[in-house]
């Protein structure tokens, strides 16, 4: 048997989840498949503990992909040979040659053999599939080193019924839940740094998003929503694909300027956007909202104002990002691929609407009061009657 | 976006491309596909077509046809006189109106920052040039240059070429007098080499021709420097293959603007007059922009007080009525228009300007359906008004 490329997929958390762990396991295995699409790959499937993908043709872009999944503690590109020992001690060089090649810079490399045996029934123990392995690449290689503490280099082993793998790397994934395994949220999102990563982050612990943006089209132009687009059509690729529902807002924007006082506006805007999310929710069967509140970023985001809004919520409002400063957020946003899409400079948000001094702690009373102005029913149901859906894959 | 019901109202930034200019053009983009420059009949063929609409541009425009430049647009042939006549030259005096568009504007900026002088004639509040001002700018020991706009693409205005060329041979007869005519070809009856004037720059999309195809005529011989380095075609001014569709459809497209000039103003000016004596009637609070004398007539100007022209923009156009703003959403007052500022307008009417542009294309049904749609926009918009 020929030595086969595999990647190697390790999960932590969904391990411990009990009952559910089938659906876990099975919402894993669908969104590692998702990542891997328009790759060439063999199988993935599911042996105990992990998950294996045959025959990837590009065995580092395949690991790359599914390092990015949610649920995934690392992952490890590697090869499949078979289940012998003298088969296994041919191969094992050609690992560590690879991963020395990665360790630059002079001196000894400190390095150790792990070895776990599925298959109890094979005719040697772990320790001495190690050390014998250990010995032999020690003879072989002269910058190895042996150091079990700190090794820069881990040659793994898996002995299995009919099979043995073997990898030399590790590449850390996300770890968090796989989404789609815990339900349906909505994210309020704008073109802002914010709301995406915050999207990002209840994906991350399992929540699938659809997405709605508030557009006040033909107060601004409608090409700024290829930035919130760009956005959704970033995220939707953590979460195989994503929906995007766009809300006409203006004529809410234009009869709360004309009705209600100036410095209440934005908590105003706001509230609307959570009775639209709130319709969006119900008729999609999402259970939470989620937004990218960091609280006493903006005016909007005191702790008063926060409570103003989030009071005509139907849904928990999940805020991952509430206790995170500026500068976390942005770091977050680089690291997932938001960020750049979120500084093209559209705007959204004509500066028509906004409030010269908007308050910064509203009491509900008064925005409630300032709110028996307006015919919300009638505007919320127009707006949501406008919505329009762009699905992304 | 586009469809039947779409009333285009843009035609300062393009014009539909005619159908006679395209017939013309198809051979050269489909059949004579060899390269000007080769030795071969094949491509002598297609040269000889290139000379041939050479001639005929310089017998339109009165240049002679070695002082015709195909470039790929106004943009580059107003960057190639102004940077390719100062590359090599001692600092000195550039004079350039402050309506220019900003292929000249950026232009003489670059070289202000590298330490040329660069000044502005005083203008009227309807950008027409202070003919004085310019006079007592033009030094003759060292004003290299001077740039006009003849027809302002953003408010129409339109100079008086002509007394400027007197002021120049008058004041300084050795400035180069270049003339940017991308809006006034075809407007105006257009005899530069009897304005003294020494280049003039247009581009053949303004005029129902191709994009990226224009052309820099030379009334006098200069040594310019190029802005691309190549195979020095163009007699070493314009290096890289020549585009042969673009430069016939050019030819066709000129050769059409000045035919049927008189016919297609006349035309454009009934519809522009429509439309600027609905505003004024019916809508308070506005400022024509530009002069009401001398004007092209494809260009109106019109600043609505307490408006945003990009949100009067996307509302006209979401009831499919193309237009350009003088401004953008932000509202900054750097966004604002420097010809607009020019004209004196205050930030708060130059906020809401609005630029329709015609062509005598359009029918008179379609400037009344603008007219109905923008009074009501426009009060709509009044109504929500701006902070």
């Amino acid at each position: 048997m020929t030595p086969k490329p595999v990647i190697v997929i390790r999960y932590s958390e969904i391990g411990l989840k009990g009952r559910n762990r089938p659906d876990f396991e099975k919402a894993l295995v669908a969104n590692v498949k998702h990542a891997l699409r328009g790759q060439q790959h063999g199988p993935v499937e599911h042996p105990h503990g992990r998950l294996v993908v045959r025959d990837p043709a590009d065995p580092p872009k395949a690991a790359a992909a599914t390092a990015e999944v949610f649920g995934v503690a690392s992952v490890s590109p590697g090869v499949s040979v078979a289940a012998d020992l003298d088969t296994i001690s041919r191969q094992a060089p050609h690992l560590v040659e690879d991963a020395l090649a990665q360790c630059t810079g002079e001196g000894d490399v400190p390095f150790r053999v792990t070895c776990q045996r599925s298959d109890k029934s094979f005719c040697h123990n772990s320790m001495e599939v190690a050390s014998r392995l250990g010995a032999e690449l020690l003879g072989s290689f002269q910058r190895l080193k042996v150091d079990l503490k700190n090794p820069r280099i881990t040659l793994g082993v898996e002995i299995r019924r009919d099979e043995a793998l073997l990898f030399s790397r590790r590449i850390e994934g996300p770890g968090g839940m796989p989404v789609g395994s815990l339900g349906n949220a909505v994210t309020l999102l704008s073109g802002g740094i914010d709301s995406p990563v915050a999207a990002w982050l209840a994906m991350k612990r399992g929540a699938r998003m659809l997405f709605i943006n508030y557009h006040s089209y033909p107060f601004i132009s409608g090409a700024s929503l290829t930035k919130v687009e760009g956005l959704v059509q970033r995220l939707a690729h953590f979460q195989r694909g994503a929906a995007l529902f766009v809300a006409p807002f203006a004529d809410i924007q234009v009869a709360i300027k004309q009705a209600c006082p100036e410095p209440l506006r934005t908590v105003l805007y706001r509230r609307m956007m959570v009775r639209l999310a709130n319709r969006l929710a119900a008729r999609e069967g999402a259970l939470a909202l989620v937004t990218g509140e960091s609280l006493g970023q903006v005016a909007s985001q005191t702790l008063e104002n926060i409570r103003c809004i989030g009071a005509v919520a139907d849904y928990p409002v999940l805020s991952p990002l509430i206790s995170f400063d500026k500068t976390e957020i942005i770091a977050l946003a680089r690291k997932i691929g938001t960020y750049d899409i979120s500084i093209q400079p559209f705007p959204d948000c004509c500066t028509v609407f906004q409030p010269r001094n908007p308050r910064i702690a509203a009491s509900l009373e008064e925005v409630e009061a300032a709110e028996r102005a307006l015919d919300v029913e009638s505007l919320v149901t127009a707006a949501f009657d406008g919505l329009e859906k762009k699905v992304f894959t | 976006m586009k469809n039947k019901d779409t009333i285009y109202l843009d035609n300062a930034a393009t014009t539909p491309l005619d159908r006679a200019v395209l017939e013309k053009m198809m051979p050269w983009l489909r059949d004579h596909y060899a390269n000007p420059s080769s030795a071969h009949p094949l491509g002598q063929q297609v040269r000889q077509a290139i000379e041939d609409a050479r001639e005929r541009i310089g017998t339109l425009l009165g240049a002679a046809p070695a002082g015709v430049i195909f470039t790929s647009g106004g943009t580059e042939s107003n960057n190639l006189i102004i940077r390719g006549l100062a590359a090599g030259r001692k600092k000195s005096r550039i004079i350039a109106t402050r309506l220019e568009h900003p292929s000249v504007s950026e232009a003489t900026a670059l070289l202000a920052a590298r330490g040329f002088d660069v000044v502005s004639p005083a203008n009227d509040s309807s950008g027409r040039i202070d003919l004085n001002h310019l006079e007592d700018l033009l030094r003759k020991e060292d004003t290299l240059l001077l740039c006009v706009i003849h027809g302002s693409n953003e408010v129409g205005t339109v100079q008086d070429a002509a007394a400027i060329g007197q002021v120049v041979r008058s004041a300084s007869p050795r400035t180069w007098f270049h003339l940017d005519s991308v809006q006034s070809i075809g407007c105006v009856d257009f005899e530069p080499a009897q304005w003294g004037v020494d280049s003039c720059t247009l581009s053949a999309h303004k005029l129902f021709g191709p994009k990226g195809s224009g052309i820099l005529a030379l009334y006098r011989e200069i040594e310019i420097e190029p802005l691309l380095a190549g195979g020095g075609q163009e007699r070493n001014r314009r290096s890289g293959t020549e585009n042969p569709a673009a430069i016939i459809g050019a030819a066709e497209a000129l050769a059409l603007a000045i035919d049927a000039r008189v016919e297609r103003t006349t035309r454009t000016d009934s519809l522009r007059t429509r439309l600027r004596d609905f505003i004024e009637r019916e809508i308070s609070d506005v400022r024509v922009n530009g002069n009401e004398s001398a004007y092209v007539p494809h260009i109106l100007s019109v600043s609505f007080a307490g408006l945003l022209g990009e949100v009067l923009l996307h509302h006209l156009e979401r009831e499919g009525i193309m237009v350009s703003a003088g401004s953008a959403c932000h509202a900054a007052d750097s966004s604002l228009s420097e010809a607009i500022l020019a004209l004196g307008v205050s930030s708060r009417l130059a906020r809401g300007t609005i630029r329709f542009s015609f062509s005598h294309l359009i029918a008179d049904a379609e400037i009344d359906r603008t007219c109905t749609v923008l009074s009501e926009q426009v009060a709509y918009l009044r109504e929500v008004g701006i902070p």
